[in-house]
């Protein structure tokens, strides 16, 4: 059995709007092993970035953990102090984020940004800061490192900014990276080559990843295992072989059949009808799987993962629903 | 930064008007060649060549130029110079307080709204900043003629009052841009990396803000200015004053004499006798028009820098 490095259980994260609280995660679990890709997939707004977030304790003013527990390497992240907190991001789990324009400070050298990490964790001394980072620039894939090191982000590509982005995430050499869409601004001749150097890093460093997407296409090339994400629930979970070879949830369904074929010819892409999650019949339920919805009127209702076939969960309303799949 | 605002024509043209007149008023018995203490000496009256009183005080621009003198006598000019490095410098000084409190202040607690602070600068925003710190000064005024206050304690706490009049609404204003710059995604990367909030204010945010409280500090120190010189109208002087009985025996005049020689002081001591000697007043409010003028000319400056920074 691999050792589990991260392992979520029961996250609940609520924000307070305007004296209304809102759950944008609830009940979620995973896990991720060392050495593996771990996908967390849904739409926007479906709190994928809220759970990354919640790892690292960096929610936004308004938000807070209402209950689980988050365990890392044996350390129960939720308990830990700030200061331990520092002592882990950046050192042992970081984070690389969609936005490389936003992500970087425009009016800071490139160079200088990539060496805070290693200066707060202070593991390399202060004169070898400059050629740390030349190193990581050149890991990163910077064929010049010494004329980017001392650029500021506006004089870079997208596709740039976001190797520079990943060079700040390895600095400190993390065990867990989370990549929060990491490749969603840019295009897809640079998609590949961003998504390669974070599964380089892994398979070099035996690290694992925390691979957030919206796009089927780039788990079924990196990821070794699936989390589907729907309105702050995880609705299914699986391989990423069974997730493709036997979806169960109609969201995960959804999401797979709206991946352009080439073999259907002129076929209409497929979407996701989400007039569902807008109308009020529903009172709230995020979505209305079509195979049961005559059945659940109480949308209301609470929902469970069963286990399906052997580590293969899917969400349900009760187990009614799961003997009527067969 | 101050490269960027080197390349405003206002910003220089303001910057060297208020450097030169410090420049000047430190240094202007050297560089007139006169004598201080002979120049800001009180002349009750001219006499002519055989000893005969010709004219009392106060003398208009046409009798001792270039501006005159003031009821007791003493040349504008030269009070007017040597009055603007107080004047200046009081003003400077109450802006970078305020600045630097209400900066600290929101930075403390950067996640809060202050919401209470709101409300308080909502409700106090018509009243004139010039009747509340009148009706703080005044009291302040009195207690120390009853309790025979040091002159530098009576400054400080002057100093303290008008400091604090205006860090609220500064408060509010840099919770507002602090929280914005806060919520940047390079932040939570920052943070995301491990930085420690101190790390975050003094190589993210703090530069990040900073042509905004260049913007914002000279336009406090105007803000200060107009104060001041509101003040001086509402005879409260930075310092106190002492009392110098003009006329005679049977028709006493009592004339205070701000103890500091700044420029509020000089309105406010001849307020009263701005028909009588329109020249009095109308000097050190010139004083104050350019310097404001100047000021001006800097924030118009530092306000096309940042707009050149936004595109």
């Amino acid at each position: 059995m691999n050792q589990s490095i991260l392992h979520i259980k029961d996250l609940r994260v609520s924000f307070n709007q305007h004296k209304d609280k809102m759950n944008a995660v609830t009940d979620v679990s995973l896990q991720i092993d060392k050495g593996q890709t771990v996908a967390l997939i849904g739409e926007s707004g479906s709190g994928k970035s809220i759970t990354s977030l919640s790892v690292l304790k960096l929610l936004p003013s308004n938000g807070k953990i209402e209950k689980g527990t988050i365990t890392f390497n044996g350390k129960d992240l939720i308990q830990q102090s700030e200061t331990n907190m520092r002592k882990i991001r950046g050192n042992e789990i970081s984070m690389i984020f969609q936005d490389a324009i936003a992500s970087l400070n425009p009016n800071m050298k490139v160079g200088v940004q990539i060496t805070e990490g290693l200066k707060y964790h202070k593991l390399v001394p202060k004169s070898d800061l400059k050629q740390e980072a030349l190193q990581l620039l050149e890991q990163v894939g910077f064929k010049n490192p010494s004329h980017v090191y001392s650029q500021y982000p506006s004089q870079l590509s997208g596709g740039m900014k976001q190797r520079i982005l990943i060079a700040m995430a390895i600095s400190c050499k993390p065990q867990l990276i989370i990549a929060d869409e990491p490749t969603t601004s840019l295009d897809v001749t640079i998609q590949r080559q961003v998504l390669d150097l974070i599964d380089q890093y892994k398979t070099d460093r035996d690290a694992s990843v925390l691979l957030i997407t919206h796009d089927f296409g780039v788990v079924a090339e990196y990821a070794d295992w699936v989390y589907v994400m729907l309105g702050g629930h995880i609705v299914e979970s699986a391989d990423v072989f069974t997730i493709f070879k036997n979806p169960v949830h109609p969201y995960t369904k959804a999401l797979i059949g709206s991946i352009p074929n080439p073999e259907n010819g002129q076929e209409r892409l497929k979407s996701i009808k989400d007039y569902t999650f807008e109308n009020v019949g529903y009172e709230g339920r995020r979505f209305a799987p079509e195979t049961y919805s005559y059945e659940s009127k109480a949308f209301n209702a609470p929902s469970s993962l069963f286990e399906v076939e052997p580590l293969h969960y899917v969400r349900f309303f009760n187990e009614r629903e799961v003997i009527s799949l067969g | 930064m101050i490269i960027k605002l080197m390349k405003q024509p206002q910003f220089v043209i303001g910057m060297l008007f208020i450097a030169c007149l410090l420049i000047f008023s430190f240094y202007w018995p050297s560089l007139l060649d006169v004598n201080k203490k002979e120049s800001l000496k009180l002349l009750d009256f001219l006499y002519d060549k055989d000893g005969k009183v010709i004219g009392a005080a106060p003398f208009p621009p046409s009798e001792i130029p270039p501006f005159g003198t003031d009821l007791a006598g003493k040349q504008l000019f030269y009070q007017v110079i040597d009055g603007a490095k107080y004047t200046i410098i009081i003003a400077i000084v109450i802006a970078f307080f305020r600045i630097l409190f209400s900066v600290g202040i929101t930075l403390l607690n950067p996640k809060s709204n202050f919401s209470y602070l709101n409300d308080i600068v909502q409700a106090t925003l018509y009243i004139p900043t010039a009747i509340l710190a009148y009706l703080f000064m005044n009291a302040l005024l009195v207690k120390s003629e009853l309790d025979s206050m040091s002159f530098s304690k009576l400054i400080v706490l002057q100093a303290l009052i008008l400091i604090g009049i205006g860090v609220p609404p500064l408060i509010s204003t840099f919770s507002r841009e602090i929280k914005t710059i806060l919520n940047r995604d390079y932040i939570i990367n920052t943070f995301a990396l491990g930085s420690k909030k101190s790390y975050v204010y003094f190589k993210h945010v703090l530069p990040e803000l900073s042509t905004k409280l260049f913007l914002l500090f000279a336009q406090q120190v105007i803000q200060s200015l107009i104060l001041l010189a509101h003040l001086g109208v509402l005879t409260i002087f930075i310092g106190g004053s002492r009392t110098l009985m003009l006329g005679d025996f049977l028709d006493p005049m009592p004339y205070n004499i701000p103890l500091a020689g700044e420029w509020a002081g000089i309105i406010g001591m001849s307020f009263s006798k701005l028909q009588a000697a329109p020249w009095v007043i109308l000097t050190p409010l010139s004083f104050f028009a350019i310097t404001i003028f100047a000021l001006n000319l800097m924030v118009q400056g530092i306000q096309n820098c940042l707009e050149t920074n936004k595109t």
